[in-house]
């Protein structure tokens, strides 16, 4: 066959066959599927340390991993730890572990949630009990300068940075929550490696990314500017107070379940005041309550909880508490085929979850759809 | 900088150092008039870790036991000599991604960025003679065949990018060998008119990750690459491609869940090759790579098995 006809008959045959390739997606060939590699289950209230995500324990997640050069998790040595309190203070202060012993603790329950914490399950999110001092004592024996200071520039150790508002610490606090704290231990035992051993700082309102760990210097500044690994690398939003935002974990996203009687059940929190309500929906229908689990339900499983400074200041019926995540459940009778459910929160200040959010990193998470199979009969 | 889609537990929904096969053989030496080489390779990338921004290696997804990246895919290349020195080359992948965390497994299938450009021999028009060596610019657009961009995993980064590479190569003969050597420049257009994005809530949906359009930096391409015929029946290669983004990685350009795609990534890779001929018109390829370098990427294992169909 002569070279011309060949060239004309191979241009031919790879012009169609790359039409019509070029073509699959519109035919249908793309193809994207999310299937879950566990169940649905309700995670306990205190968060174990030491139990893997996926069974309901801690994501430990380290900030400065992803943003700062040749990063490495500090192993630092309580005995040779030290804190440095400078900047605007009369007295620049350099502490030790003793220092914080001297002065007495306080137990305290915080949900710690990380800002982009989503629909994932188990996700970045886990509630402790933590003792620790506070922080305004050291502030004031520095002697700060309160006219000018506008904000404390924290640094841990890894190199990861933020920043509070000075006044942050210098406030009257609700009776249901607490001042910002030196905190050493995590759930009666002292903080291990991973969450920052041997001092982090701990805010009842605050993002993960708010709470530094392995903490090493405070510096009083007059600059009233974003400072702050994360803001500045990522964007994230800087006061860092938790937004509310409720979470189903059981069932999650695509799970297949029964027809019947099912349980739905999460949690919500918002740092800015208790949870007040969450609202549950399945497919279109309209919103209905789900019940909040008192906190009488709680301790039976928690007694450790009953020691949380809150209910020492604010009593146990001021739970829900901000900053510290409320279980919920849903009575839902399944019926086959495919369903969506639909969770809400509404916290005491009147900010509801909003029904869109495109922004991660601004601190909100749009109403949660959860995609569900139901088997047949 | 870009704020990008929704965070996922340790877990990198997509990537653009999408393994494909060893672009093309002996770029340096268009096609012979009328002549065709047809390829048909399935490939195999698969890893446990990824290398960060600055070099480190840590797990591809956290609490994920093994390896949580899984591309199995499909390319069909093709190269026909349309004139004595002018190529036309061709690349088509069916892209198969499996990405696993803690919790989910997200997978994604479809027909990724098809490659399509020209070989031109540089010899005649530079009048240069030497009877060992070839010249060759490769020049080649990469074309999103409309998939959906922000999917997770993504098959492609969903937009259409530029390249040029100058390949020269020299003839060991008398022995049965060839060495060659490329350089080029692939240009990010920005250009996302050939794929399309779903709406997505981060935080929300699972399935798709934020439409962001990453402004990507230009890179860098440098391949190396040495054969050596054993007998008429089999050809051995040892070959290395390097990508280097033009713009260093840093932390906002992350290879991490929070920036999925990475804007600035650089990789080297390196293998062999073995293709066996029972008939001088039928090949049959096995190429393996490390990938013992990188920034922003995967440190993956990358097997990929061929049938060539050579028409001369």
């Amino acid at each position: 066959m002569p070279a011309a006809s060949n060239r004309r008959q191979f241009l031919r045959r790879t012009g169609h066959l790359l039409t019509g390739l070029s073509l699959m997606p519109l035919a249908g060939c793309e193809f994207n599927h999310v299937a879950p590699r566990i169940s649905g289950l309700d995670v306990p209230f205190l968060t174990p340390v030491n139990r893997p995500p996926a069974q309901g324990g801690f994501f430990v997640q380290h900030g400065g991993q992803a943003g700062i050069p040749g990063w490495e998790m500090p192993d630092l040595a309580p005995e040779a730890w030290s804190l440095t309190i400078d900047g605007l203070v009369r007295t620049p202060l350099t502490l030790s572990l003793d220092d914080l012993a001297a002065l007495p603790a306080r137990t305290v329950v915080k949900t710690m949630r990380c800002i982009i914490d989503s629909n994932e399950f188990p996700g970045l999110i886990g509630t402790a009990l933590w003792r620790g001092v506070p922080l305004r004592s050291f502030l004031d024996r520095a002697g700060i300068d309160l006219e000018r200071t506008r904000r404390l520039r924290i640094y841990g150790a890894d190199g990861f940075t933020n920043n509070i508002r000075v006044e942050e610490v210098y406030r009257a606090f609700p009776a249901d929550a607490f001042e910002p704290l030196l905190v050493t231990h995590m759930n009666g035992i002292p903080l291990t490696r991973e969450h920052g051993r041997p001092v982090r700082l701990l805010l009842y309102d605050g993002y993960g990314y708010k709470n530094v760990k392995w903490l090493e210097r405070i510096e009083a500044t007059a600059e009233d500017t974003t400072f702050g690994t994360y803001q500045e690398i990522i964007g994230y939003v800087d006061d860092g107070r938790i937004r509310v935002s409720a979470k189903a974990t059981n069932p999650v996203f695509n799970e297949t379940l029964p027809a019947g009687p099912t349980r739905i059940s999460g949690f919500a929190v918002s740092g800015a005041a208790p949870i007040l309500r969450v609202e549950i929906a399945i497919d279109e229908g309209p919103f209905e309550e789900a019940r909040l689990i008192p906190l009488d339900e709680i301790l039976e499983a928690e007694p450790d909880l009953r020691s949380a400074y809150q209910f020492e200041t604010a009593g146990r019926e001021a739970f829900p508490l901000p900053g510290v995540w409320v279980p919920w459940e849903y009575r839902w009778e399944a019926t086959p085929g495919s369903h969506q459910i639909r969770v809400r929160a509404t916290d005491a200040s009147g900010a509801r979850q909003p029904d869109e959010d495109d922004d991660p990193f601004d601190g909100f998470n749009p109403v949660v759809r959860i995609p569900v199979q139901v088997r047949g009969a | 900088m870009h704020r990008i889609a929704r965070y996922s537990l340790g877990l990198l929904l997509c990537l653009c150092a999408l393994a494909r096969p060893h672009d093309g053989r002996a770029q340096a030496w268009p096609q012979g008039l009328g002549h065709a080489y047809v390829k048909l390779a399935h490939g195999r990338s698969t890893t446990a870790e990824q290398y960060t921004f600055d070099g480190r290696i840590k797990p591809y997804a956290d609490h994920v036991d093994g390896a949580a990246f899984f591309d199995r895919s499909a390319y069909l290349y093709m190269e026909y000599g349309v004139r004595e020195h002018l190529t036309v080359v061709g690349m088509l992948p069916f892209k198969y991604l499996r990405v696993l965390d803690a919790a989910f497994a997200y997978e994604t299938g479809g027909v990724g960025s098809a490659m399509a450009g020209v070989r031109l021999g540089l010899k005649p028009l530079l009048g240069w003679s030497a009877p060992r060596q070839a010249l060759a610019l490769n020049l080649m657009l990469t074309l999103p065949t409309g998939y959906t961009r922000n999917l997770a995993p993504a098959i492609g980064a969903g937009q259409v990018d530029a390249q040029a590479l100058l390949a020269w190569g020299l003839s060991l003969y008398p022995l049965p060998g060839y060495a060659q050597l490329g350089a080029g420049y692939r240009h990010r257009t920005g250009l996302y008119a050939l794929s399309r994005a779903t709406p997505c809530q981060p935080g929300r949906d699972l399935h798709c990750v934020r439409d962001v359009r990453p402004d990507y930096a230009d890179e860098w391409l440098l391949s190396a690459e040495v054969g050596t015929g054993i007998g008429r029946w089999a050809l051995l290669q040892v070959l290395g491609q390097a990508v280097l983004s033009v713009q260093p990685p840093d932390a906002a350009s992350s290879f991490s869940a929070n920036n999925p795609i990475p804007e600035r990534q650089r990789y080297v890779k390196t293998g062999a090759g073995l293709s066996l001929y029972p008939i001088p018109a039928l090949g049959l390829s096995l190429q393996a790579f490390l990938t013992p370098y990188g920034r922003n990427t995967i440190r993956s294992v990358d097997w990929f098995i061929g049938l060539e169909i050579i028409q001369r």
